[in-house]
């Protein structure tokens, strides 16, 4: 089984070149170039006279790539707000764009000006990637469109990002969910953390919060080890978190990474010997664990299915209607998000100034719970849950189901400006304390 | 000391597995001279189908047996249908055909299936763990992988040179019309040739099943690896891919040990030393 016409050599050589540039270019497979998913759900009638002029809403979230359940959920999200809301906005039908964005930063850029350009919309929001919602944000920057960002980042917040006129974030700052959680973490689960980070952004962010916040919660971080997003050999990972001397270990990744980390930490059994806590946590996830993988975990979330509020529960109602099973997190960013924009247009603010103003220190609550946007640097404040997965036997009396499993919250961590950076913190550009990878 | 031969044992498995895939794509290369861009997506196809005979049957060896077969008669069909076109015509010809199948499958596969993944069960008989006398045990399961791996290298040979396929298949490549007016039905041979290569796809699939779960672009991640192991290894070269397959998952777990920010790109530093220093590959001929 040899190649022996040298002749031939080269050019299969250049071929394979050729192909790995393919490969490189096309690494999350899927979807068409544009990916637009137009979904017109106003009916886009007379432009003449302003008041029914359609109110544009470009989404841009991952509909491929490692996080493509996050982003379909936040597709359903944005699309039940606005049958929720009668597809209006007072007078002004709702139209919602949705585009992917292949959780690639130059796809990102390229949709957001597609939208802003082309489409002419009024709002942005969407994105499930710290690395997305920053080049998002910069095209609404230069458009002077107000854009929401619905995904974990510290960066939005700060300079050279955040820009008071146009940027608001309905996810929690990363440092904001880790401050919050650690003490529960450190008292109830041991005192040597181990973490395991995906080896972009939002893990470097986490990182560095968790470093800043164990020490005042009585935790030592026994060690750091980084995955490339999208690993799927988890495997020569275990015996380094094994032999760290660690009580937990965090794991910071989501989506695929998050549940081929757990079943093949299950088949080393490693929660004999650990706990395993996991920073983000969603029901689309679960769906892929099942109540095995699932049962014994600890998670921190800003939404479960399960929360005793009414605007949560009726929205839960409304998802389980219209997709048979409860919503996840990350689509409840995205209900919020048109529901503040539908709001706000009603009430008359639609300029981004008349926008800024009416969002600066409001206080509402979707299907969240009750939330603040912070006035000096536009973070909403909201409760923190921590969640323990239960076992079937359990579960299923407390209406968790074979597919999606079950976590009980076992903690409530009310929402307090004191787990955010400082007012002043956030006027400085974010520098995280190891140095941020080349990709 | 211990951790280094976890390590060490940890990156055979996953170099195990990377040999298999590698293999597949290099037999169809080295015999037939077609570059299969559809590889990965054929790997993600049999790991579905594994999932689908697995809901039906409930039995992890049925699967392990029936799915490579079930691959074999789907890789013959392709090669009936859309490559045998493609061997007279040039490589970026083949190339574009099944980089644009790739996308044709994984979006079928996601039309059918959905595009959330679904977890597979590993057989309850290996649910356990076994100590090897050093490091950590290991769950039974990948040492199981790596036996299976090793008779699939050890069939393919025997298949390439205790049987007349692979002189004829080469012969015919060199000089169809000759080997033709030998009485050889060239085409026959072929199609064995390419059936086998995804059969070994398939069963790629079916094994990484249960350590990974089965989701559309599981073969489009790791792919890019598969043809770097068959770079680095040598075009073409048999035992280039088994090789250069345990290399790398050997590099890549002892870098996650050390410095584990790195492990993600260490394959590809070795590709350019490679192909830099030894353009022909570890094992390859010029």
């Amino acid at each position: 089984m040899r190649v022996t016409t040298s002749s031939a050599a080269v050019r299969h050589l250049l071929a394979i070149v050729l192909a790995l540039l393919l490969a490189g270019c096309g690494g999350s497979i899927g979807g068409g170039a544009g990916g637009g998913d137009g979904d017109g759900d106003g009916d886009g009638g007379g432009e003449d006279t302003a008041s029914d002029e359609p109110l544009k809403v470009g989404v841009i979230t991952g509909l491929t790539g490692a996080y493509v359940s996050l982003g379909e959920e936040q597709r359903n999200g944005a699309e039940l707000a606005v049958k929720l809301l009668d597809g209006k906005a007072g007078d002004r039908p709702i139209e919602v764009i949705v585009r992917d964005d292949q959780l690639k930063p130059e796809a990102a850029l390229r949709e957001a000006q597609s939208l802003v350009q082309e489409e002419k919309v009024d709002f942005l929001t969407g994105c499930v990637s710290a690395a997305t919602t920053l080049a998002v944000n910069q095209v609404a920057k230069e458009a002077g469109v107000p854009y929401i960002g619905t995904c974990q980042t510290e960066q939005l917040n700060r300079p050279p990002h955040f820009s008071p006129d146009i940027t608001y974030h309905l996810a929690p700052a990363t440092s904001l969910n880790v401050t919050a959680a650690s003490p529960w973490i450190c008292e109830n689960l041991g005192s040597k953390l181990f973490l395991l980070m995906p080896d972009y952004a939002y893990g470097h962010e986490q990182n560095a919060a968790y470093r800043a916040a164990a020490g005042d919660a009585g935790c030592e971080i026994v060690g750091t080890a980084w995955f490339p997003l999208g690993t799927t050999d988890f495997n020569p990972y275990i015996p380094r978190v094994e032999n760290s001397g660690a009580d937990v270990v965090v794991f910071g990744g989501a989506g695929r990474d998050q549940v081929n980390f757990l079943r093949q930490a299950n088949q080393f059994g490693l929660r004999d010997n650990l706990e395993i806590f996991l920073n983000i946590e969603d029901l689309t996830f679960d769906e892929e664990l099942g109540f095995r993988l699932v049962e014994g975990t600890h998670a921190m979330a800003h939404f479960y299915w399960t929360i005793e509020d009414q605007g949560v529960q009726d929205y839960v109602e409304a998802y389980e209607q219209e997709h048979g099973r409860p919503p996840g997190g990350y689509s409840v960013f995205l209900y919020n998000a048109l529901n503040l924009i539908a709001e706000q247009v009603a009430q008359g603010n639609d300029t981004p100034e008349e926008f800024r103003e009416a969002m600066e220190g409001l206080e509402f609550s979707y299907a969240q719970g009750p939330e603040v946007m912070r006035e000096c640097d536009h973070q909403a404040l909201a409760p923190v849950y921590i969640l323990e997965g239960l076992g079937a036997d359990e579960a299923e009396e407390r209406g968790g189901s074979a597919d999606h499993g079950f976590r009980e919250i076992i903690e409530t961590i009310p929402a307090n400006e004191e787990y955010a950076p400082t007012c002043e913190e956030v006027q400085e550009e974010f520098a995280p304390a190891t140095p941020k990878p080349s990709s | 000391m211990e951790q280094l031969t976890s390590q060490i044992a940890l990156g055979l498995v996953s170099g195990a597995l990377l040999v298999l895939l590698a293999l597949g794509l290099n037999l169809i290369f080295g015999m037939l001279e077609f570059i299969n861009f559809s590889h990965g997506a054929l790997y993600m196809v049999g790991a579905y189908v594994a999932a689908y005979v697995l809901g039906a049957v409930g039995n992890f060896w049925i699967a392990l047996i029936l799915v490579p077969i079930i691959m074999a008669m789907i890789g013959a069909a392709l090669e009936r249908t859309l490559i045998r076109p493609m061997y007279p015509r040039n490589q970026v010809d083949a190339l574009l055909l099944t980089f644009g199948l790739t996308y044709v499958i994984i979006e079928g596969v996601r039309m059918i299936a959905g595009s959330g993944g679904r977890s597979v069960a590993g057989p309850e008989e290996l649910a356990f763990q076994v100590s090897l006398g050093f490091g950590r045990p290991l769950p039974a399961y990948l040492l199981f992988v790596v036996v299976v791996v090793g008779l699939v290298v050890l069939g393919l040979w025997l298949f390439l040179n205790r049987t007349n396929v692979g002189l004829i298949v080469r012969g015919g490549i060199r000089d169809h019309i000759m080997i033709r007016a030998l009485g050889v039905r060239f085409d026959r041979y072929r199609i064995v040739v390419f059936a086998v290569g995804v059969a070994v796809a398939g069963l790629a699939g079916v094994l990484t099943g249960p350590i990974t779960g089965v989701y559309p672009e599981m073969g489009a991640d790791i792919l890019i690896l598969a043809f770097v192991v068959v770079v680095v290894g040598g075009m073409g070269s048999f035992w280039g891919s088994v090789v250069s397959g345990l290399l790398i998952g050997l590099i890549v777990a002892i870098t996650t040990l050390y410095a584990s920010i790195y492990a993600g790109i260490v394959p590809f530093l070795l590709m350019i030393l490679v192909m830099t220093f030894r353009p022909r590959g570890l094992l390859g001929t010029t």
